[in-house]
This record gives structure tokens, C-alpha cells and sequence, in this order.
């Protein structure tokens, strides 16, 4: 007996050891990562989005498909609604240039374009803004790591992101705990200017995406606040697929094209 | 009294504990049957799907995910001109979230080949052309969706008639929405792309020479991975995992199982230390005592072992009627499955009794007297 304590603590010192052993990567080049894979060049995707209202009343579900063109310093996104048959066809255009705050066009089927209001409205009703969409805190000026946590029997870093003085956001400061193996956050948490806890982001299922890289596969958004939740479950993921221009504007979001090829 | 019934009464002794650890191997015994029984059910139901299109050889390229990666639809061509290839069917098959379910597998036919043959009318017709914009829902597939003859099912962005209710013959069959190859093509943006390609070999073929066609196949097309049918889906990466999965979780309800044997059969030995040592001083031999308690703790695994295996069964089967799950699932709860899960059963009995057995077997007959 004695001798398998032994061997069960040798073995356990030594992956304690090799564990240590790997440098952790510093909150910069952590969220210089996380921000690559975020803005990772254009992409196809298909999710279902389920809204559960404050209060309990039903929830709404949509079937929704997003084109995106994301770079280093720009973002272009068209979110269409193409299921359920009576809200087919609303799309939504977001863009957002360098540090600017963002800007876009929403069209209502018949044919209702308009720009949209507030970057903080929210999308389709979700617990999602247009900022939520087009934002992406990785690249923020400060980024700092506050601490470890386990999320789902996973131990993740604690990486906080705050905006620098020409970074416009309507969050103080965001909050990720990532999953360093595969990259991914596991949870996200958003705070207001009063470091209110505005929505809470978890994810519950890692999948594989068509580049064999680690991707939410479900996302649960809640807004404390509000007491609403919307559920993001993928089904679909595309990269490298080629998009016309005129898809990423407020006359190509009227028409509901089919998924482009991939390469 | 036999020594059999020293056996029996030895476990009757304590019948809460006894009875507490039957219930803890039965619970890690029925973790087997469920899972395993799930998991080799979707491999046995491809393996049917396959068989219900009569098909013999199935070429794709399982890689991580659940749905084959596209390829080329020329492959097929390349194939077809193959000796030994009777007839081939190209199809691409995709997971996907349609209107309010969750995942469902969309099944697009080559229009014509034969892999449509199976499929049997319930109600309505098949589609009339190859661009009509027209689905035939599998019967499971029809009951997720809630959708009859007349009603429209929208894959994708594009809004399809639903013409038909079929019976495929097979579970994955009968949970498909089947669609004609070139339209789905077009409305998932999959031009010249296919995923799967259905074969029959030449009628007469024994298993061998398929599978030397198999290999020939292989040489020749880089693109995809041809296998005989029923065998592409235990290759995959994807029910490799699921596998490993189910046999992982189970290996640690069956080592809780282990823990609770051992606990017990220790404390048997603990309390009966008087009376082995009496067995001994009247001249058992230790071997005799060692049988004794492996009997006991293999009892113990056996009985928890067919607790086990009526729990998963029933388990299973209430799994099935979830309206969530209905039409779903088509475990595998054979018989051979149910032998292995007892078998383990015995064996988790066996070894958990073994250090108990040692420990029984270095008592001495002097120890009697020290009460």
C-alpha cells in the first residue's frame, strides 16, 4: 500500500511539475490571440437563437443566418432572420472601423431600411446589442489577469479587458474566463460604468470548427438586469468564403442570399 | 450446511449492506447497458440505413465532426468506371437546425440513383423532378418537425413543400428529411459537392472481394475513404469518441462498483473474523477460505450485475418514450450486451474480493481465541 502512495505522489509531483513548467501566456498575448481568432477574415454561419423573455413568457425562437468580414482593424456583419416564415427577411447591417463606436442599417420586410438608432438597442429583442456583435474587447488597450477559476470542472484564467481613451464602448470593463488549452472563454461577464454586471455570457458545449479550432458550439447570454435570457446554439460554420461587396450593404441586406461556397 | 450456503448466508448477514452494494454495482452495471446500448444502437442503426439502401460500400471522409467533409461530385464519375462497381448514388448528408428542432440529417439524393428505391410512400408522392422545390420526411423526421403532407419545411433560407411521408427501414432513415441532390446543392450553397457516395458492387460478391474492392477504391481516390457498409461510422473520429465516451463513464461507475464490493467484502472478513478463524481450526484450508469470500463478492457482482442490467434496460426504454428523445434512439440492448455487462459484473465482484480474500486467508486459528 505503501508503495503505491509513493508512486501515486512521484506521479503526481511530476505532472505538478510539468504543469508549472509551461509558462502562462501574459494577459497581452492572451487577448492578442483570443482577438485573432475572433476577427479570423470572413465566415458563414448558422445558428438557432431562442429568446426567453423577463418573466417567464414563451420564448422565441429564430433560425438565423450571419455573413461576417472580420479583419485586424475592421468588422462587417449581416444578421437575417430566414425562420420563423413572419420575421423572414429582417436583417440587420453592423460595421465598425478602427476604434470607431460602429454604425449600421436594419431592413423590415416589406421594405423598411433605416439606420440603425442606439449601438446598445438591442438585436432582434435578445439580450445582445449591436455592440455585443461588432465589439471586440480582446483588443482593448488594458488587459490585465486578475486570477484563476474553475468554469464547468475546467480551470480557466481571469483575463479583464478595459477600454483605452479612444476605445468606445458602453461597458467599463469585460471580464473572460478562458479555457487556455483550447482558447476559448468560457464566460464572459460585462459591466456597466457603475460596475453593474449587465450580461453574463456562459458556454456549455466546445466543438470543433471547420478549421479543427475550438469554438463555442452554444452560448447562453443573460442580463441580470433585465432577468431575459437568449440561447445561441451554431450549426453551421464556414470559413474563407468569398462575399460579394454589395452584401455588406443596406440595399444587399434585403435579399436573403444562399450560404456561399466554401473553397 | 454446504458450502454454498455458508456463502449465501455470509451475504444474508448484513442484508442492508448487502443489499446497499447491489444497488451501487447494479447502478455502474446499468451505466453500461445505457450508454454502451445507445451508443453501439446509433453505430447498428447506420450500419441498417445502409443496408436498408442496399448499399455495400459507403466512400466519405469521416473526420472530426458528426457530418462527412464534402468533396468533389466528380469522384463519383471516377468511381463509377471502377470493375466490380454495379451502380453508385451520390448523396450529401448534413447535420443541420431546422426551424424550431435542434439538429436534424438532411439527406440529399443523387435524383434517380438508387439510394431513393428504399424509401417506402406512408402518404403523399416523391418529388416529381430533381428542382422541385420539394422534401419527403422520414416518419421520425416528420413527427420532431410536426409537420404533415401540404405543410413547408424550411431548410436553410429556401421554404420547401413537403410532398411525402416515408418509411426508410432504418432509424436514421426514418429520422432524415430527404431532398433531391442538386437542390439542396443549391439552397446550402454546395455546388459540385458531394459527401458521400452509396455503392453497390457487382451482385455476388463475397465480403472478401468487397473489401479488396475497398482497397482499390482507396488507391485511387485520395479525396474520401471507402469502407464496407456499416463499418464508416465506427471509423469515425466523431463515434470513436462517443464510444471511448460511454465506455469511459461507465469504466467509473463500474470502478465505484469495485470500491463498495471491496468495502463491503472487508468488512465481512472483519466480522467474521472468528468464525474463518473457527473454519481454519477445524481445518479448512486457507485456498478453501480465499474461495469462500471470492464466491461471495462474484455473488455479489452477479446478482448486482442482472440488477444492473434490468435497471438500464428499463432506463433506456423510458429514455425512448421522452418526448425530447422519442424517435431518436434505437439502443442496442442485446443479448450479447447483456451477458458482457454481467460478465464484468462478475469480474468487478471477483477482483474487488480479492484483497479482502488475502486478508481472510492470513488469519490464524489461534486468532479464534482472542475473541
Amino acid at each position: 500500500m505503501k508503495t503505491i502512495l509513493i508512486l501515486a505522489a512521484a506521479v503526481s509531483s511530476f505532472t505538478f511539475t510539468a504543469r508549472a513548467a509551461e509558462p502562462a501566456p501574459s494577459a497581452k498575448d492572451l487577448a492578442a490571440s483570443l482577438s485573432a481568432l475572433q476577427q479570423d477574415g470572413s465566415a458563414f454561419v448558422r445558428l438557432k437563437m431562442a429568446v426567453k423573455p423577463a418573466g417567464g413568457g414563451p420564448k422565441t425562437a429564430f433560425q438565423l443566418q450571419i455573413k461576417q468580414r472580420r479583419t485586424k482593424s475592421s468588422t462587417e456583419v449581416v444578421y437575417q432572420v430566414i425562420w420563423p416564415k413572419d420575421r423572414a427577411g429582417e436583417a440587420v447591417l453592423l460595421r465598425q472601423s478602427g476604434n470607431d463606436g460602429g454604425s449600421g442599417s436594419q431592413f423590415l420586410p416589406p421594405n423598411t431600411l433605416r439606420p440603425l438608432g442606439q449601438m446598445k438597442d438591442s438585436l432582434f429583442g435578445s439580450d445582445l446589442s449591436y455592440a455585443d456583435v461588432l465589439e471586440n474587447f480582446f483588443a482593448w488597450e488594458n488587459q490585465t489577469i486578475v486570477g484563476t477559476e474553475v468554469v464547468d470542472r475546467v480551470n480557466c484564467q481571469i483575463l479583464e479587458s478595459k477600454p483605452g481613451k479612444d476605445q468606445h464602448s458602453g461597458y467599463s470593463g469585460v471580464r473572460s474566463w478562458i479555457d487556455l488549452r483550447r482558447l476559448v472563454p468560457l464566460r464572459i461577464e460585462k459591466y456597466s460604468a457603475t460596475s453593474a454586471l449587465v450580461r453574463r455570457i456562459d458556454t456549455t458545449d466546445v466543438a470543433k470548427d471547420d478549421m479543427g479550432r475550438s469554438i463555442p458550439a452554444n452560448l447562453t447570454i443573460q442580463s441580470p438586469q433585465k432577468g431575459s435570457a437568449t440561447s445561441l446554439e451554431g450549426s453551421k460554420i464556414k470559413h474563407g468564403v468569398t462575399y460579394k461587396d454589395s452584401e455588406f450593404t443596406p440595399e444587399g441586406i434585403k435579399e436573403i442570399t444562399p450560404p456561399p461556397s466554401a473553397p | 450446511m454446504t458450502f454454498f450456503t455458508i456463502i449465501v448466508r455470509g451475504l444474508w448477514r448484513r442484508p442492508v449492506r448487502t443489499g446497499l452494494t447491489l444497488v451501487g454495482i447494479s447502478i455502474g452495471i446499468a451505466a453500461v447497458v445505457a450508454l454502451v446500448g445507445i451508443s453501439r444502437g446509433f453505430e447498428q442503426s447506420w450500419a441498417m440505413g445502409m443496408k436498408a439502401r442496399g448499399t455495400d460500400i459507403v466512400v466519405s471522409n469521416m473526420g472530426s465532426a458528426l457530418a462527412p467533409k464534402p468533396f468533389s461530385s466528380s469522384v463519383r464519375d471516377h468511381i463509377a468506371s471502377i470493375p466490380g462497381v454495379a451502380a453508385t448514388c451520390a448523396i450529401f448528408v448534413d447535420l443541420t437546425s431546422i426551424e424550431d428542432s435542434s439538429m436534424m440529417v438532411v439527406s440529399a439524393r443523387e435524383w434517380g440513383g438508387f439510394s431513393w428505391k428504399n424509401l417506402k410512400l406512408l402518404s403523399g408522392r416523391m418529388p416529381n423532378d430533381s428542382m422541385e422545390s420539394a422534401v419527403v420526411l422520414g416518419q421520425n423526421a416528420a413527427e420532431v418537425l410536426k409537420k404533415k403532407i401540404g405543410d413547408t419545411v424550411q431548410i436553410e433560407a429556401k421554404e420547401l413543400s413537403v410532398v411525402g411521408i416515408v418509411d426508410g427501414g432504418a432509424l436514421v432513415e426514418n429520422g432524415s428529411v430527404i431532398l433531391s441532390l442538386p437542390l439542396y446543392q443549391e439552397i446550402s450553397g454546395n455546388e459540385g459537392k458531394i459527401n458521400i457516395i452509396d455503392i453497390r458492387a457487382t451482385p455476388g460478391m463475397t465480403a472478401e472481394e468487397v473489401k479488396s474492392l475497398c482497397a482499390k477504391i482507396n488507391t485511387l481516390i485520395p479525396e474520401a475513404r471507402a469502407m464496407p457498409a456499416g463499418d464508416n461510422v465506427g471509423n469515425s473520429q466523431a463515434y470513436r469518441f462517443i464510444s471511448a465516451m460511454s465506455w469511459g463513464t461507465s469504466l467509473l461507475a463500474v470502478i465505484v462498483g469495485v470500491l463498495g464490493v471491496m468495502n463491503t467484502m472487508l468488512m465481512t472478513v472483519f466480522e467474521r473474523k472468528q468464525e474463518i478463524c473457527i473454519l481454519l481450526a477445524i481445518g479448512w484450508k486457507r485456498s478453501r477460505i480465499i474461495r469462500m469470500v471470492l464466491l461471495e463478492s462474484a455473488m455479489l457482482g452477479f446478482l448486482g450485475g442482472i440488477g444492473g442490467v434490468i435497471i438500464g434496460t428499463v432506463g433506456v426504454k423510458i429514455l425512448e418514450t421522452l418526448p425530447a428523445i422519442h424517435g431518436l434512439l434505437e439502443p442496442d440492448l442485446s443479448a450479447r450486451l447483456m451477458v458482457i455487462s454481467v460478465a464484468i459484473a462478475v469480474i468487478v465482484g471477483v477482483l474487488s474480493g480479492l484483497y479482502p480474500a488475502w486478508r481472510s486467508s492470513r488469519l490464524t486459528p489461534s486468532l479464534a481465541m482472542q475473541g
